[in-house]
């Protein structure tokens, strides 16, 4: 018998369990215990394995001390071919998300289990977006450099690909979850799936669209930074070579430049999106 | 206007319908039904009954689990895509959730109604549409007396505003058979009974068959002439109103479970 029986007062109904007030505490199921269990067995074992070596971690603050005394003061004589670099960055990010965006809606709305065409289509994209997703951006810099060569335009093809991978989820996840009653609605006027996706389900997304666009745009341009480390253009290119040249005081310009994009982008992207929502929306509601 | 040339002839014809949803609710119950062209039928029934389901199986907005449904001769059951889309063309439906797509004009919502018989991509917006197509829309706004809204956004205008401009769309479609559920549930008394004379009126006028779901007792009996009523997904009643007495109308919402009348009460 359920031991909770014990402690229920109510004596003469017992047999009415779906009256019964749910315990405060019900011990978590083995599987969780289980993979809790796994994870920290995992952590340890790494821990185990890094053989951490004390002497080189001791000589940590010394190495970053030597970075910070040869960081100031920021070297500005490169500024303005860094500036240029920087400006190359900012535009692989924009195009590649532009780009991505636009291969993004659809891919969502084949891969949304209520709009795709087909179910095996909704899988198999579903599957893609995935994989797309699972490839880190820089691996596809790689990628792509070997195939169109050094250069802005693998950065851009690396970024699309990555913001397909993000945005294409996120779309079709807004997509499942549009109201039905307008879609049912322009279903019952006899109109087409593409007429119905094109007047009800993509004035829903459209905002919602609007802002995961910009936080992708926010996202390629801080992964943009470091592409041209493997040679797909943008300001990491030069970042690299600071640092193994030991030109710490380079190294921070760059730094403090990417700092300051990066946060511009960010201001801009929630300056958008405030205009987007609305002022009823932003209203203090609790 | 079309003038529906059927007049008398049976427009929907329902034989042992039964739905029962992927939850496992059984909504209908064997259902036999038909409505003639120009007939205007009152539905009734408790909440849950299953008034909404049955009218979207009408259309197949809700697939059938089995009998059979023809309306305007389309074996609705077995129709193909097109087919499908044929017929729903030439039935009208007003929705118990109003369901415009809020974050598009009124306009826009209105121009939606063409889509079936103009299916311009042209259409999709209340901007791009062609000019027959707006200048229909900004008519119909006229006729539910809402073209001074035709700019705004659909979500600004209130609940009841909401629902006359989803008649205005109903209207846009040219429809030969209208599905109402619950027109006037977000409206006040006065806008329902405006609301109802401008459904009964347009009906009338263009001899289309209308089925429409009601819960106010007085509208079905100032507007209604034939009753069907649904109790727990059977097919109760289906008479005239005349026939009616209030007790059994009443009877309707108080059913055996104990839940129903719980629920009935608290909504008074
Ligand atoms: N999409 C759905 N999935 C599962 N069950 C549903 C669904 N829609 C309706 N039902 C169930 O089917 C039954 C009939 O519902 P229906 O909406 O047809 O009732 P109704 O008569 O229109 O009620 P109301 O007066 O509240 O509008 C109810 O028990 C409801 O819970
Ligand atoms: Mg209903």
């Amino acid at each position: 018998m359920n031991p909770l029986d014990a402690t229920t007062t109510a004596g003469s109904d017992i047999d009415q369990t779906a009256d019964e007030l749910p315990p405060r505490f019900t011990f978590p199921k083995w599987t969780s215990v289980a993979i809790g269990l796994f994870l920290l067995a995992l952590a340890i074992n790494g821990l185990i394995r890094m053989d951490i070596s004390w002497e080189r971690m001791a000589e940590g603050p010394a190495n970053i001390w030597d970075f910070v005394t040869g960081a100031f003061p920021p070297n500005l004589e490169r500024a303005p071919n860094l500036a240029e670099a920087m400006l190359e960055t900012l535009e692989m990010a924009l195009i590649g998300t532009a780009i991505g965006v636009v291969l993004s809606v659809p891919a969502a709305v084949l891969a949304a289990q209520n709009t795709t065409p087909f179910g095996p289509v909704g899988v198999a994209m579903r599957f893609m977006l995935t994989v797309l997703r699972s490839i880190p951006e820089l691996v596809w810099a790689l990628i792509f450099v070997m195939a169109v060569g050094l250069g802005p335009l693998a950065g851009i093809f690396a970024i699309a690909v990555d913001v397909v991978g993000f945005a294409g989820r996120f779309f079709a996840e807004r997509i499942e979850e549009v109201e039905r009653g307008p879609i049912d609605a322009l279903r019952s006027t006899g109109a087409t799936g593409i007429a119905v996706v094109a007047s009800a389900v993509m004035p829903a997304s459209f905002a919602s669209f609007t802002a995961t666009s910009l936080y992708c745009l926010e996202k390629a341009i801080r992964g943009a930074t470091i592409l041209g480390m493997v040679g797909a253009g943008g300001i990491g290119m030069e970042l690299t070579p600071a640092f193994t040249l030991r030109q710490f005081d380079t190294a921070l310009t760059i730094i403090l430049m990417i700092l300051v994009v990066v946060f511009l982008a960010e201001q801009l992207s929630s300056l958008v999106r405030r205009k987007m929502l609305g002022s009823d929306q932003l209203q203090r509601a609790v | 206007m079309p003038q529906s040339d059927t007049t008398g002839s049976q427009v929907i014809r329902v034989a042992g319908l039964n739905k029962v949803y992927s939850t496992g609710t059984q909504a209908l119950k064997d259902i036999n039904f038909t409505a003639t062209a120009g007939e205007t039928v009152v539905l009734l029934g408790a909440n849950g009954s299953g008034k909404s389901t049955l009218q979207k199986c009408f259309n197949r907005l809700v697939e059938p689990t089995s009998g059979t449904v023809k309306v305007l001769d389309t074996d609705v059951t077995s129709a193909n895509k097109q087919q499908l889309k044929t017929l729903r063309r030439q039935v009208g439906m007003v929705h118990q959730r109003i369901n415009l797509v809020r974050e598009l004009s009124v306009l826009t919502n209105v121009v939606h109604g063409a889509l079936g018989r103009a299916p311009s991509p042209r259409n999709w917006l209340g901007a791009t549409a062609k000019p027959e197509q707006r200048d229909e829309a900004m008519e119909a706004l006229h006729r539910v007396g809402l073209a001074h809204t035709a700019g705004k956004r659909a979500e600004q205008l209130s609940g009841g505003q909401q629902q006359r401009v989803a008649i205005a769309r109903m209207l846009m479609q040219r429809p030969k058979i209208v599905l109402a559920d619950e027109p006037v549930a977000a409206l006040d008394p006065h806008a329902g009974r405006a609301v109802m004379d401008m459904l009964w009126e347009i009906t009338e006028e263009q001899n289309l068959t209308l089925v429409c779901t009601l819960h106010q007792l007085e509208l079905a009996r100032a507007y209604g002439s034939r009753i069907v009523a649904l109790r727990e997904g059977h097919l109760d009643i289906d008479t005239h109103i005349s026939q009616l007495a209030d007790r059994q109308l009443e009877g309707l919402y108080t059913s055996n479970s104990t839940e129903q009348v719980v629920l009935e009460g608290a909504g008074r």
